[in-house]
């Protein structure tokens, strides 16, 4: 036969602090006053039913001091009095307070309410994100002009100019060409430096070597140093660093990316032909 | 009756005095309750406390020593504040003044010292809650908001980083940026971000992802300076004292520390 623990009888001992506890986890039971906690009257003439069970239950686990003592008793479910109203009737909500409350208003205030929070709330988010990234910036210009085209046509092939190394450039002189190489490791963004005796651009950071060419030898830089757009103006070269040619893209053969020497010499001739 | 013990009666029993001191010295059970649940300060602790869950070398008190090495980085914090300018021309020169010209400029190291520390006693605290199995439940959720405190714990480590502003600072917060631009979807480096485009025009570039947001710019500049500044000193400790009040909440209402019933 299923049985339930019901609370037959419910008592404070001495040293209750007045917590409110207990009230507010069982207003039908306890009445906290000022300094003592009393048992309602009509409670505890009451037979105590399932539902107030639990709550007297919980009342006792929360009491700060354990001062709330009942005892109970095992009962047939079948056999579980119907519930008897305890609190007197100016205590609860009256009926006609209660009446006004519809479903209808109970469904639509907070559906308002909460519409208007989660649009609030998108529209904070947007407005953040779209604040926190500014239109204009206080950063160097990407074009920078270098030196004159002579000086770098001068160059020795397999050397590097680091004259402009403080703006992130390394003018490399290869076979045929002149390009930019972009001093800003493929690892983690750290800056490399030439090292003219082994030959090759070291990171500083974790290590990654690059060719004079900027091809990727060690560490563990994933692929080549990038190169900047390159271009002369009246014999004097320009670095646009806002546009970049990566080689495992095939973009190294790109017009922009380089100065053919052969042409540049060539051109020289056209203008000055001594 | 001597005039010091009328005087000192007649003091504890002004208005004032027992406005401030609500009951009298906690000598039993009644009035122990009472002095921890009428102070704001104690009454975090829980109903009862565990014998076995005071042992040193149960929980080896580093929960707490973490909330108190985070009161240290507070305190040296804001002194700090007195003397720090989030200018890239003056960050640098103000951190070497604190060496240089200002008398206990150590409050500085403190600082430093603190923050590593606060680090290593946030991993061991978890390593403890993971060995006693008090993440377990009712303490799951109490164990989350310990992720959470984890994370702004590393993430205010990482902001404190660039301030002293030198080649250090600068290299890695550019290391550490640099990673955030490889998050997925919101780092113009990271996976799926290449297939966020339209028309081959790309929605996440280097100029409006999350390392942009971060930076405030696309190199590690003034502007990042001053965002990691505000975020080091403001925004962040603000989230950390809401998540430690919810932390210590819920091992109350967890029913205190854990430990062998």
């Amino acid at each position: 036969m299923p049985t339930v623990r019901l609370v037959t009888k419910v008592w404070i001992e001495l040293g209750c602090i007045a917590c409110d506890a207990c009230e507010t986890i069982c207003p039908d039971v306890f009445d906290v006053q000022e300094d003592m906690c009393l048992i309602r009257p009509a409670a505890l003439e009451a037979a105590f039913n399932k539902p107030r069970t639990e709550l007297i239950m919980d009342a006792a686990k929360e009491c700060p001091v354990d001062v709330i003592r009942f005892e109970t008793v095992e009962v047939d479910t079948t056999q579980i009095p119907a519930p008897a109203p305890i609190r007197p009737a100016a205590d609860s909500i009256s009926q006609a307070s209660r009446s006004q409350v519809t479903r209808r208003t109970v469904v639509s205030a907070p559906a308002i309410g909460w519409l208007a929070l989660t649009g609030s709330s998108v529209v904070g988010v947007c407005t953040l994100q779209r604040f926190m990234m500014p239109n204009v910036l206080d950063e160097p210009n990407p074009r920078v002009p270098i030196d004159d085209l002579a000086k770098y046509v001068a160059m020795t092939p397999g050397s590097v100019n680091q004259d402009h190394g403080s703006d992130g450039i390394m003018v490399v002189r290869l076979e045929d060409k002149i390009a930019a190489l972009s001093t800003t490791c493929t690892h983690l963004g750290c800056l490399v430096n030439w090292l003219e005796n082994e030959r090759k651009f070291k990171c500083p950071c974790h290590g990654s070597g690059f060719r004079q060419d900027g091809i990727n030898v060690e560490g563990p830089a994933p692929r080549p140093l990038e190169r900047y757009k390159i271009a002369v103006e009246q014999g004097r070269v320009i670095v646009d660093r806002s546009k970049t040619f990566q080689q495992e893209k095939g973009q190294w053969n790109d017009p922009n990316s380089y100065v053919s020497v052969s042409c540049a010499i060539q051109g020289r001739r056209d203008v000055d032909p001594t | 009756m001597s005039l010091f013990t009328r005087i000192s009666c007649s003091i504890r029993h002004s208005q004032l005095w027992r406005s401030v001191f609500r009951h009298t010295l906690p000598c039993d059970r009644r009035t122990r309750a009472l002095a921890v649940l009428s102070n704001l300060f104690l009454h975090i602790h829980p109903i009862a406390v565990r014998k076995n869950s005071l042992r040193p070398a149960f929980t080896w008190y580093m929960g707490g020593l973490t909330f108190f090495l985070f009161v240290v980085e507070v305190v040296t914090g804001i002194l700090l504040m007195f003397y720090y300018r989030p200018v890239a021309e003056y960050a640098y020169r103000d951190i070497q003044g604190l060496r240089a010209h200002v008398p206990f400029g150590l409050v500085r190291e403190l600082h430093r010292w603190g923050a590593h520390a606060m680090v290593i006693t946030v991993w061991l605290h978890m390593l403890r809650v993971f060995l006693t199995g008090s993440y377990k439940p009712p303490r799951e959720f109490n164990w989350m908001v310990g992720v959470f405190l984890l994370v702004l714990t590393l993430l205010l480590s990482f902001t404190g980083y660039l301030l002293p502003w030198d080649q250090l600072a600068m290299w890695a917060v550019t290391v550490g940026t640099n990673m955030a631009a490889a998050t997925p979807f919101l780092g113009h480096e990271g996976p799926g971000a290449s297939l966020l485009q339209i028309d081959n025009v790309p929605l996440i570039h280097a100029g409006d992802d999350v390392r942009f947001a971060l930076l405030g710019g696309t190199i590690v500049g003034p502007a990042a300076l001053l965002r990691f500044y505000v975020l080091h000193c403001v925004a962040l400790p603000v989230v950390m004292i809401v998540l430690i009040a919810v932390h210590f909440w819920r091992i109350r209402k967890d029913g205190g520390l854990s430990g062998p019933r």
